[in-house]
């Protein structure tokens, strides 16, 4: 227990995505071509490889395909327990976050989440997500 | 449908042995890969001068020519292919090919490392700069590798509505091979009630579900059919392979349950002529007790979902009808990084019948399947003898 969480390492090809996230915008990638929508950003489409593709926001909505309550910790800024996610976006991808305001006794696999937006440190913002309430 | 029947340009397995295993002071990954070599040539009754092709993985950043320079060799066939945990049956797989080319004659597959004296494993776990993971996933600080395992067992148990004592029956199983095993690391008495009161770690998998921690190395010898009818042990034949990968980073796992081993086995299957039903014993890499039910389904030992009705009452155990994993595995026997070499070094000794008390009778095919990463990567091997 020594050393904060590593900050995501940020090339030209993941830039966009965490700029999104610094103003509070969850973006994937949509294929101009046959309208997939991935994540992370590729210069291809995954589908139909395609090579025209932008990044859009993602509506931020999903269901927690899979969790784990994490109890042992390997990070001081960071206290356990902590719920890492597997999200199943609305538009198809899966994200690897954390499933905040939530007790861990209550987390389900196919919960709906909606996309939150917590800072990390040195301008970083983490999408993360919360339970989303069925209306 | 079982036709272990083995074509002139067969390759076999003719030696193997682990190093010294446990908690080994003193030495480094390199020292034990060298001591599990000699042994295992020992053991083929062949030496250093025939190794003509040379296989290992993870010892240092050029893991092959370090191991070369010690075993003093210049091989004419090197690789270093490296998978993770299934890299050893990658390299069974490449060393045959070789072996079929006419590239070399003896390779030596070779392992070691020293990750528990070195205390080299911590709580996060692995994490390497320029991966999508780094980019993406590891500021979530995921337990890595445990915290995936966790999340396939837990839509698992969703899914199939397994429990966390069909997870320890896995974990009992593998003590009660162990205790068999003088050679493994854990054989003390091990209950249901003790895997469930091992601590909470990544939920739902506890301390208990959770493969060991040891210092250790192995080795595997392949020759041709031809030259392995020479040597003084019962070849035990190579009779498929095959492997798969479906993803690097947590996210991008196409699916949680159905995973590469069902493509690599059924390759390895195909390449062999035999169907699941016809394996006599199974050694499946057993990081996490989750690994054992994913991995029976995905290599078609059973239905989808049927893998908690498969190992009850005791079936994988000793005395049951379906013997997984009989040295203890890497949840009791040892684990050291990477598991790989041990299942093929078990599976050969099954099928000579080297192993006394927990020995399976009349055993003539294995199976071994390793796996890599987070269920990254997957290598089936189908061993036979005639």
């Amino acid at each position: 227990m020594t050393a904060p969480r590593p900050l995501p390492e940020i090339d030209a090809e993941a830039a966009p995505f965490w700029a999104g996230a610094a103003r509070h915008q969850l973006l994937v990638q949509c294929c101009n071509a046959c309208g997939n929508h991935q994540h992370y950003a590729r210069p291809f489409c995954t589908s139909c490889r395609g090579r025209d593709l932008k990044m859009v926001p993602s509506c931020g909505t999903g269901v927690l395909h899979s969790f784990t309550v994490v109890h042992r910790g390997p990070f001081d800024d960071l206290p356990t327990p902590y719920i890492v996610a597997l999200v199943k976006l609305d538009e198809g991808p899966t994200l690897l976050s954390h499933l905040v305001e939530c007790d861990p006794a209550l987390a389900r696999c196919d919960m709906p989440v909606q996309v939150a937006f917590e800072p990390l440190r040195d301008g970083i913002v983490l999408p993360v997500f919360r339970p989303r309430l069925q209306g | 449908m079982m036709s272990a029947t083995a074509t002139p340009s067969a390759a076999a397995i003719v030696g193997v042995a682990e190093s010294d295993l446990g908690i080994v002071a003193g030495k480094t990954a390199c020292d034990l890969a060298v001591q599990a070599s000699l042994r295992a040539l020992d053991d083929a009754g062949l030496s250093l001068s025939d190794v003509d092709g040379l296989f290992t993985a993870n010892l240092s950043r050029f893991s092959v020519t370090l191991l070369a320079e010690h075993l003093a060799i210049q091989p004419a066939v090197l690789d270093c292919t490296m998978t993770g945990g299934s890299s050893f049956e990658m390299h069974i797989g490449h060393a045959v090919s070789a072996i079929r080319a006419g590239l070399c004659e003896v390779a030596l597959i070779a392992y070691g490392s020293v990750q528990r004296s070195r205390k080299m494993r911590n709580m996060q776990g692995f994490s390497e700069s320029g991966t999508s993971a780094a980019q993406y996933e590891n500021c979530y600080a995921p337990l890595f590798p445990l915290s995936f395992y966790a999340m396939v067992a837990q839509r698992y148990m969703h899914e199939t509505g397994a429990t966390s004592q069909d997870l320890a029956q896995v974990a009992v199983a593998a003590r009660q091979w162990a205790a068999l095993n003088p050679k493994a690391f854990k054989r003390d008495p091990l209950s249901i009630a003790d895997v469930l009161a091992s601590p909470m770690v990544s939920s739902p998998l506890r301390g208990l579900d959770c493969c060991l921690i040891t210092d250790g190395g192995g080795a595997v010898v392949v020759t041709s059919l031809s030259r392995a009818r020479d040597l003084r042990c019962k070849p035990v034949l190579v009779l498929g392979h095959g492997e798969a990968t479906t993803h690097d980073a947590m996210s991008q796992a196409p699916n949680l349950r159905h995973h590469g081993s069902a493509d690599s086995s059924r390759r390895a299957y195909k390449m062999a002529g035999v169907v699941p039903a016809d394996i006599d014993v199974v050694q499946l890499y057993d990081a996490f007790t989750i690994n054992v039910l994913v991995g029976l389904e995905n290599l078609g030992f059973c239905e989808f979902g049927a893998a908690r009705d498969f190992i009850a009452g005791g079936r994988i155990a000793p005395g049951g009808d379906f013997p997984l994993n009989t040295q203890g595995g890497g949840l009791s026997y040892c684990h050291p990084g990477m598991f790989g070499v041990f299942l093929l070094i078990e599976a050969v000794r099954q099928l000579r019948g080297e192993c006394g008390p927990r020995q399976v009778a009349d055993a003539k095919l294995a199976l071994c399947h390793g796996t890599g990463g987070i269920f990254s990567s997957h290598s089936t091997v189908i061993l036979g003898v005639q």
